[in-house]
């Protein structure tokens, strides 16, 4: 037994691995077929024109008519070291730009889930169980607004009335949690309508199960039912669904962090790509991979952990 | 009861829905001043002053026409890509699902390389390093979202495989072609559609969200999304500026997303299968 999951183990890590060998494969086969490459940035960026001698000798230097596999496997040698090059745009140290702003990521993307399950575990379950009532046909009204919606639209319209209008909070994000509560706020009531819905097809389901008759025949309360039994089993696919969410999260965060000026990898994704930064492109596209499919290993250890079922 | 309230639904949905492409796309010929002539003496005229329907942003051009150029726009480049990413992932699906073996086994590793990204990570890194523009914004869209397509194909190619049916059509003597055109093809197509006009609207979303952020279309074009990162700055003097694209964005998406949810609504019931 021991030996078959190792074994199990050992492929599932091989396939991981793969996948993320082909992550990297394909960044940086995108700078590669760029119109623009390395070279026309750096030589734009001085500000001078530049005739086809300097591009070609610039393009030399930089080792950029080398062949495609030497480029990439040389690029590949220093990103297995963690050091992904030195940003255009401000020349510093990439892997240390990233590790400085993703803390700040990680938590307005806590924050955020944090809000959304807080408001939609509780409001999905009892839409479940008062399916069609009134609560429900508010709810799916909901979704299909927010699903209509763009992020920034909503970001802006909650800038402007919570900080300019009302003068709530300051337009720049203050350090500390307090910047970080409108932009998981947002994030987070946005993301509610889905799961909202989720979370009641879920709960549905549940609740046409076996044990929630048997529990109730044994005269146990409808309230107890719902909120402890119901409640425990929905947390399963949930964590799913998180999984599933944390990857549209960790890209939307872009527009938010950069319209609540939060450091985090997002707004510094914009910014590299307003200013043509291919080496943080290609840094943050490999990070955001490695990391979504980090979340989603851990969300399937967590699920065997917790249905033993799942094999 | 409930089919006739989903029949009234669907083509209701359905209505509105035309209508409003049809104005997009009619109006365009009757624009009342150009949508890219600035004039920055008639700058940040209030709506329905001096001719101007919903007023002019800070350079001077007609709101409303640049909306409805705008418009326009959008419904041309979203409907192309959901048209390729339809036909493409498709394509690569029925191959995985029907072929099976090693060109399944490559096909849905590259699915997955592809699935590792985040969605809009990966559009933003394609576009941003293609550079901006309508047509690599497209390319991006369209690298993001064919993936979805090839697995729900593959996935309902291998679910009809195993029909009673095909397995008749085989001990007929039918090629394996034929049988992949004239009887799975035909009951993948209804799912598939839906998928798709479910996709148009998210679709809409990420270009309006790539064009905010200066890919997709940028700026001086009529983008919704790059005619609210434009207004931005005047967030607090002027936020119709803002407010007028987000409306129309929203009002084309909602009618997008409830149309197709009646239309999955309506064919749902009526589901059969082509022998």
């Amino acid at each position: 037994m021991k030996k078959n999951s190792i074994k199990k183990w050992g492929k599932k890590l091989l396939s991981a691995l793969v996948i993320v060998l082909g992550v990297t494969f394909l960044t940086f086969l995108l700078s590669y077929l760029s119109p623009d490459d390395a070279a026309v940035v750096k030589l734009s960026s001085m500000g001078t024109g530049y005739t086809q001698e300097m591009l070609d000798k610039t393009r030399e230097e930089m080792g950029l008519d080398r062949p495609f596999l030497e480029q990439y496997l040389d690029w590949m040698k220093n990103v297995i070291r963690l050091d992904f090059g030195k940003s255009y745009r401000t020349s510093e140290n990439i892997t240390d730009m990233m590790l400085a702003a993703l803390p700040n990521t990680l938590k307005l993307t806590f924050l955020s889930l944090m809000v959304t399950l807080i408001i939609s575990l509780p409001i999905g379950i009892l839409c479940a169980y008062h399916p069609n009532g009134w609560l429900d046909s508010v709810m799916r009204l909901f979704s299909y607004f927010f699903s209509s919606l763009p992020s920034f639209f909503i970001s802006l319209i909650v800038l402007y009335y919570a900080c300019i209008k009302w003068n709530l909070f300051k337009v720049m994000a203050e350090p500390g949690i307090r910047g970080f509560i409108l932009p998981a706020l947002v994030t987070g009531v946005s993301l509610s309508s889905w799961y909202i819905r989720q979370i009641r097809a879920i709960a549905l389901e549940q609740l046409s199960s076996q044990y929630v008759y048997s529990l109730y025949s044994r005269g146990i309360s409808r309230q107890r039912i719902l909120w402890k039994h119901v409640l425990k089993n929905c947390m399963l696919p949930v964590i799913t669904l998180l999984g599933v969410s944390i990857g549209g999260m960790l890209g939307g965060s872009a527009i938010t962090e950069s319209i609540f000026s939060v450091k985090g990898v997002g707004a510094l994704a914009v910014s590299a790509v307003t200013s043509r930064d291919y080496p943080f492109i290609q840094a943050y596209a490999a990070w955001m991979a490695a990391l979504y499919l980090l979340v989603n290993y851990l969300v399937d250890v967590a699920g065997r952990k917790l249905d033993p079922r799942i094999s | 009861m409930q089919n006739k309230k989903t029949k009234i639904a669907y083509f209701l949905s359905l209505a509105f829905l035309l209508v409003l492409l049809v104005f997009m796309l009619v109006a365009g010929f009757f624009l009342k001043h150009d949508p890219y002539a600035t004039n920055l003496s008639d700058a940040f005229i209030p709506a329905g002053e001096e001719g101007y329907l919903l007023g002019t942003d800070q350079l001077g051009r007609c709101i409303a026409c640049r909306i409805i150029a705008g418009g326009q726009q959008t419904i041309y480049s979203s409907m192309i890509v959901v048209a390729v990413v339809l036909a493409f992932g498709s394509i690569m699906g029925m191959l995985a699902g029907y072929s099976g073996g090693a060109i399944d086994s490559v096909i849905t590793k590259i699915t997955t390389v592809f699935q590792a990204f985040p969605g809009f990570v990966l559009a933003v890194a394609i576009a941003g390093i293609l550079g901006p523009g309508k047509g690599n914004g497209m390319i991006a869209l369209i690298l993001v979202y064919w993936t979805t397509y090839a697995r729900y194909s593959r996935s309902l190619v291998l679910n009809l495989k195993n029909n009673t049916f095909v397995r008749a059509a085989r001990m007929c003597g039918a090629g394996r072609v034929s049988i992949l055109i004239k009887y799975i093809l035909p009951n993948m197509v209804p799912p598939l559609l839906v998928t798709a006009a479910l996709d148009i609207g998210n679709v809409v979303l990420s270009m309006a969200g790539l064009s905010y952020l200066g890919l997709g279309g940028a700026r001086p074009t009529a983008e919704w999304g790059a005619m609210m990162s434009e207004s931005r700055r005047f967030l607090q003097t002027n936020p119709s500026l803002i407010v007028i694209p987000g409306i129309a964005l929203f009002i084309m998406v909602f009618l997008f997303n409830i149309c197709s949810d009646c239309a999955r609504n309506y064919y749902d019931k009526r589901g059969s299968f082509h022998e």
